[in-house]
């Protein structure tokens, strides 16, 4: 164990965690693949990262990396190590930052969907599609009906859990988001082959019950092995990835995800959470509470908000969201997002300030915003905190500031509740 | 040449296409700093021109360029509009997992200075030179329904009177078009019909709104507009479509509405049918057989002067080689058409 990931105990209140990815280092990107070119530039960056987090080996990593740059092809096990050692150095980062609870900045992974699909019989990846601006996604279309034909995550989680002895939450990609992110050739030719030649079709409940049996099955035949692989490999907190929940914003569509969700989750000894963000909260709030196994919602709060400093509804309208969840009558706890993710246009207040496309908070507005969300739940022990989402497209340098930040303002709060 | 004079078939995209894997690649890498904007530029260019070829290779009547360089369906209209300024926040493009910048509408919405700067977002280049090459070429831009759902209005505080403000807009940019070579512009109306929150659907102030804006601004442009609704079911709000003033199409996307429930809605002599049949959110391909069968369909049931086969929706929401494949399907079927109903 490295000395920078030395052993962490937190009884705290607000403790820390990431929630999904990290940006992949050039030298990742490139030394994982067998054509890429490591390049000094790529050197240096794992050099001095390496040295700046202690990061347990590094040596080793760069040997290989100077290897690859004068030519030389890496063997499989070489190319592998260089992905291990990203996942050292952000657990690295991780700690570092003063993290409660960590996992691989995703850096195994190729993307939370693709991950996830590749490694599921029945999907077939048929290219890229545009999100936003130059940010695309590989989607997948099913084919047959989902199967499981080996563990997805589980040679991950043991490499995680060799590397740190924090808390490790493992993300998953949830059930809604494969099936909402997914083309649904297989059960939509079914519902269409069972409509046959009526003339009058229920478009509406023939794509429905078809997006129905899809995610069941997904959930019975994929997910539900994966999550009791993991538990009983020693997995203590599972966080499900939602992105997009509320994306069809109706009762029918927000009672199957409830549903998929309570499905996967039915009967393991296990702490879940969901990720959301960029999402209709007043819709979720409804249906949170419905959730029978999940003990918090990770959600994104400071994009919605100012960057002012201040603890009124005025300046932290982001956090009055907590007001809808409260009323619905859902008592878990908040993955509370206290910092920026994306690119930030505009010029911002008080508490925070602009490095290139990134804004970078203040310590005392991550405070204020914790002390704020405190305020309406009354009830700190809920509260942990996180960035708004994954920080993957920040650089590491904006990345390790922002969690530094989270860190100070963080113990603030905790001083100002005499906590 | 009019829709009424005699029945015609023509086809078309409905909006932003997919773009190519090495589209994606390149601008992605511009994203990051790897590669400059002259080799975005010149990427984005080849691209629409590998898909002006293959409409027309395929017989697409109605040419694009594919709309390739608009970051999302608003940005050009954000970007140049006065009173507008393009947003931060991201917001979901519908019910699709692709996103905008809401714009947020800080001032009073006018027209920019000259006239609207659509070369910035157009490949001009991607179109064949020469008379003897020439096609009909066609754009399609947000109707100003649609526009007034989806800012963030800071002005005006009322849909109604913002769909008016758009429609004067989008009338300037229309003849704009019109007089850069767009004889056809494709007006769509997503929001018209939308199901999820407030719609024209349900709120009868807002469809009469829009259709009173419409028939004051836009029914006599100069170009040809077929105005295309989707992303709902249109059922409820077609009687009034299908008596609009102004445009020559009425577009349907039949992924969401069903055939049989508007089979008693006829279309006016003068009204031609945009038959959204072919899934611009789905990979399954359909064949061009089956998309000349239901646009025949379509037309026995519901009487329209004339036809445009065209996809329910974008296609960017598919990967390329699906698109393009769609497309010509599209070019198949319209061909078969002409043969069997003019």
């Amino acid at each position: 164990m490295p000395s920078s990931q030395a052993s962490k105990e937190s009884n705290e209140v607000f403790p820390t965690q990431e929630i999904g990815s990290i940006a992949k280092p050039g030298w990742r990107v490139k030394g994982v693949n067998p054509e890429g070119k490591i390049l000094p530039k790529d050197i240096e960056e794992a050099e001095s990262w390496g040295k700046r987090l202690g990061a347990q080996g590094y040596e080793n990593l760069i040997a290989i990396l100077k290897k690859r740059a004068k030519g030389t092809p890496l063997s499989d096990g070489e190319r592998s190590e260089i992905r291990d050692y990203s996942v050292r150095y952000v657990l690295a980062l991780f700690a570092k930052a003063n993290l409660d609870r960590v996992y691989s900045g995703e850096q195994w992974r190729v993307e939370m969907y693709e991950h996830l699909v590749r490694n599921i019989q029945g999907f077939k990846l048929l290219g890229s599609v545009h999100s936003f601006d130059y940010k695309y996604f590989t989607k997948a279309a099913v084919v047959s009906v989902p199967r499981f034909s080996h563990p997805i995550h589980l040679d991950e989680f043991e490499f995680i859990k060799r590397n740190t002895d924090r808390e490790i939450k493992i993300p998953i990609t949830g059930p809604y988001t494969v099936v909402d992110w997914s083309f649904n050739e297989y059960y939509e030719t079914l519902a269409r082959e069972r409509a046959g030649d009526k003339k009058r079709i229920d478009l509406r409940r023939t794509y429905f019950e078809a997006r129905r049996d899809f995610i069941l099955d997904l959930v019975k035949n994929v997910l539900r092995p994966e999550v009791n692989n993991l538990i009983e490999n020693g997995a203590k907190w599972i966080q499900i990835d939602e992105p997009a929940i509320t994306t069809r914003p109706d009762d029918e569509e927000m009672e199957l995800y409830v549903e998929a969700t309570n499905e996967l989750t039915r009967g393991f000894p296990c702490t879940f959470s969901v990720h959301n963000c960029y999402s209709d909260y007043k819709l979720l709030s409804r249906y949170a509470p419905q959730l029978k196994d999940v003990t918090q919602l990770a959600l994104e709060f400071a994009n919605r908000d100012s960057t002012d400093l201040g603890l009124n509804s005025k300046v932290r309208p982001g956090y009055n969201d907590l007001r809808l969840f409260e009323d619905e009558g859902y008592t878990g706890g908040f993955g509370l997002g206290v910092t920026h993710v994306h690119d930030y246009n505009g010029a911002p207040g008080n508490g925070a300030t602009l490095e290139g496309r990134s804004i970078i908070e203040s310590p005392k507005l991550v405070r204020d915003r914790i002390l704020y969300a405190t305020k309406l739940l009354r009830d700190p022990s809920r509260i942990s905190v996180n960035p708004d989402c994954g920080l993957r497209t920040r650089s590491w340098d904006v990345t390790f500031k922002k969690l530094q930040v989270m860190d100070e303002g963080t113990k603030l709060a905790r001083a100002k509740i005499g906590a | 040449m009019s829709w009424s004079s005699e029945f015609r078939v023509e086809s078309t995209l409905s909006g932003i296409h997919s773009r190519s894997e090495e589209s994606v690649r390149v601008s992605r890498d511009f994203d990051r700093g790897r590669t400059s904007e002259k080799e975005l530029e010149q990427t984005f260019a080849s691209d629409s021109r590998n898909l002006v070829n293959l409409e027309i290779s395929s017989g697409i009547t109605l040419v694009s360029d594919g709309q390739l360089k608009w970051q999302d369906f608003l940005r050009p209209f954000s970007e140049s509009l006065k009173g507008l300024k393009s947003g931060a926040d991201l917001s979901r493009w519908f019910d699709t997992n692709s996103f905008y910048r809401k714009p947020t509408v800080v001032g009073e919405v006018r027209s920019p200075t000259g006239s609207f700067p659509i070369e910035k977002y157009e490949v001009g280049s991607a179109f064949p030179k020469g008379k003897k090459n020439s096609v009909k070429k066609k754009i399609s831009i947000p109707g100003p329904y649609t526009l007034a759902s989806l800012v963030e209005d800071k002005k005006y505080g009322s849909r109604t009177e913002l769909t008016n403000v758009f429609s004067k807009i989008l009338r300037k940019v229309i003849d704009d078009l019109y007089a850069k070579g767009f004889t056809t512009i494709q007006v769509n109306e997503p929001s018209l019909v939308y199901r999820y929150g407030v719609s024209a659907l349900t709120n009868r102030e807002h469809r009469k709104a829009f259709i009173e804006a419409f028939e004051r601004h836009l029914s006599r442009s100069s170009a040809e507009i077929i105005l295309h609704t989707y992303f709902g079911d249109c059922t409820k709000i077609l009687p009034d479509l299908v008596e609009l003033q102004g445009p020559k199409a009425i577009g349907i996307d039949f992924t969401q509405t069903s055939l049989a429930d508007i089979e008693r809605i006829k279309f006016s002599d003068s009204k031609a049918l945009a038959c959204g049949c072919v899934d611009g959110r789905n990979s399954l391909l359909e064949s061009p057989e089956w998309i000349a069968r239901y646009c025949e369909e379509a037309v026995r049931t519901l009487k329209p002067s004339g036809l445009v086969v065209l996809p329910s929706s974008e296609l960017k929401y598919l990967p390329r080689t699906y698109a393009d494949q769609k497309v010509r399907s599209i070019g198949e079927a319209c061909a078969a058409l002409t043969k069997r109903l003019t």
